[in-house]
């Protein structure tokens, strides 16, 4: 079966969102807080519990390294990863990428704004998914990012990436972040089609096919 | 020293350890041995152990169950958004809850950035699962949050800050995780209110990614 990245309902990913809340929680609240000393060791326990049942499983396999079509741990739209927003992605019929998402604290740079780092972060993600074929995934070659206006915390942020052109296995796309339509970032990338082998990562161009 | 009353100058204690000034050695907010900083490292590790666990475990429900009555706790113990938005940026430091830098933010690795003389600020990280993109790499994103965070660094180190208005991120190899990789930047030039200054991810003598973002300060 194809993920199609917007199922939140597997024990995982109810996990992920828990953790997510937690750090959401932990940007509020004050340093010393007593209330503290009983989280830390709750979630030690627990760490060690997951930690327990991993065993000698490799890491990359149990990660589900190799489903690269909408996986579901990656930091950007990753359901079971509480990095991740998560930012909540469709396609056009023309294959046009969409997204949205509202930031909260943990993703703050200046103050009220989303930090510069993630807006980057967020738009290679859709560029890179942009038209993309199942079989021909994209890795990032070059980005360029033009702020325009700063990006504010708590409201909901659109994402758009199309394809502008494809010249053998380089692929340009372009888009932007708006919030109420307005550009808060503009970005240009220059993507390779080539898949990366989790177990041959460590060469640079025997990891592609 | 100022005309605020005598003891004004004396910085908030635990904003005062995240301070520097050009010269200082650290250039980061250091970690602390507080309940907040403690918290935030154990969140890293169950973010860590979360994504190299397998979906659909026996013991993985009532966990989830325990984590959410954990959220209801500690939100009782929560400033309100507005509140907080001004509470933590008081004091004169570098942010604490910065999603790359930030010893309280659990998303940051948290990336260390210490002086490492002409002009560069220098940080070694090690990035596990929950940062991936391709298989086995880091997200080209991740590659970008902490070169954008270690550029405005550089420009801190300089004396020089501004907002970033753009950023140019070139992919020459794969960023592998699980291995030390150091984030190296410095501020190469400033024209009136324009800053330029570049940055690399580098491995194993390798550069990885490099960045060169243009920043504007305020007007004065």
């Amino acid at each position: 079966m194809v993920d199609d990245g917007n199922e939140a309902g597997t024990e995982v990913a109810e996990l992920a969102a828990a953790v997510r809340r937690l750090v959401d929680l932990m940007l509020r609240v004050e340093e010393n807080d007593p209330s503290l000393i009983d989280v830390i060791s709750e979630l030690d326990a627990m760490s060690a519990e997951l930690e327990s049942a991993q065993g000698a499983v490799d890491p990359f396999e149990n990660a589900r390294a190799g489903k690269w079509f909408f996986p579901r741990h990656d930091p950007v739209s990753g359901v079971e990863n509480a990095l991740a927003p998560p930012i909540e992605m469709e396609f056009d019929e023309d294959g046009a990428a969409r997204a949205s998402a509202t930031f909260g604290l943990p993703y703050q740079g200046p103050k009220g704004f989303v930090h510069g780092g993630i807006s980057a972060m967020v738009l290679d993600h859709v560029l890179s998914v942009a038209d993309v074929s199942p079989d021909q995934p994209l890795v990032t070659a070059e980005l360029s990012f033009r702020y325009e206006s700063p990006l504010p915390l708590f409201e909901r942020a659109e994402v758009t990436a199309h394809r502008v052109s494809v010249d053998g296995r380089k692929v340009r796309v372009a888009g932007d972040i708006r919030v109420n339509d307005r550009i808060a970032v503009s970005a240009e990338g220059l993507f390779i089609a080539k898949r990366l082998d989790p177990m041959s990562a460590t060469t640079t161009e025997g990891a592609s096919r | 020293m100022t005309s605020e009353g005598p003891l004004s100058w004396l910085p908030h204690p635990r904003k005062e350890l995240s301070q520097f000034t050009p010269g200082d050695g650290v250039l980061t907010a250091p970690p602390l041995d507080d309940p907040l900083n403690t918290s935030a490292a154990a969140l890293r590790r169950i973010i860590d152990a979360l994504a190299r666990t397998a979906p659909d475990g026996e013991h993985l429900p009532a966990t989830s169950e325990q984590l959410l009555a954990l959220a209801d706790s500690l939100e009782k113990h929560t400033r309100p958004v507005p509140t907080q938005l001004f509470e933590m940026w008081q004091g004169e430091g570098i942010a604490r809850h910065d999603p790359a830098t930030g010893q309280e933010n659990p998303m940051a690795p948290p990336l260390q950035l210490f002086d490492g003389g002409d002009g560069w600020a220098v940080g070694t990280v090690t990035l596990g699962l929950p940062y991936q993109g391709p298989p086995g790499n880091v997200h080209g994103g991740i590659c970008a949050i902490l070169l954008d965070a270690a550029l405005a660094v550089a420009n801190h180190l300089a004396g020089t800050n501004g907002m970033t208005a753009k950023l140019e991120m070139s992919y020459k190899r794969p960023t592998l995780l699980s291995v030390p990789l150091t984030v190296r930047s410095r501020q190469l030039s400033v024209d009136g209110r324009k800053r330029f200054t570049m940055g690399e991810i580098v491995a194993d003598g390798e550069v990885t990614v490099s960045a060169q973002g243009l920043f504007i300060a305020r007007r004065a």
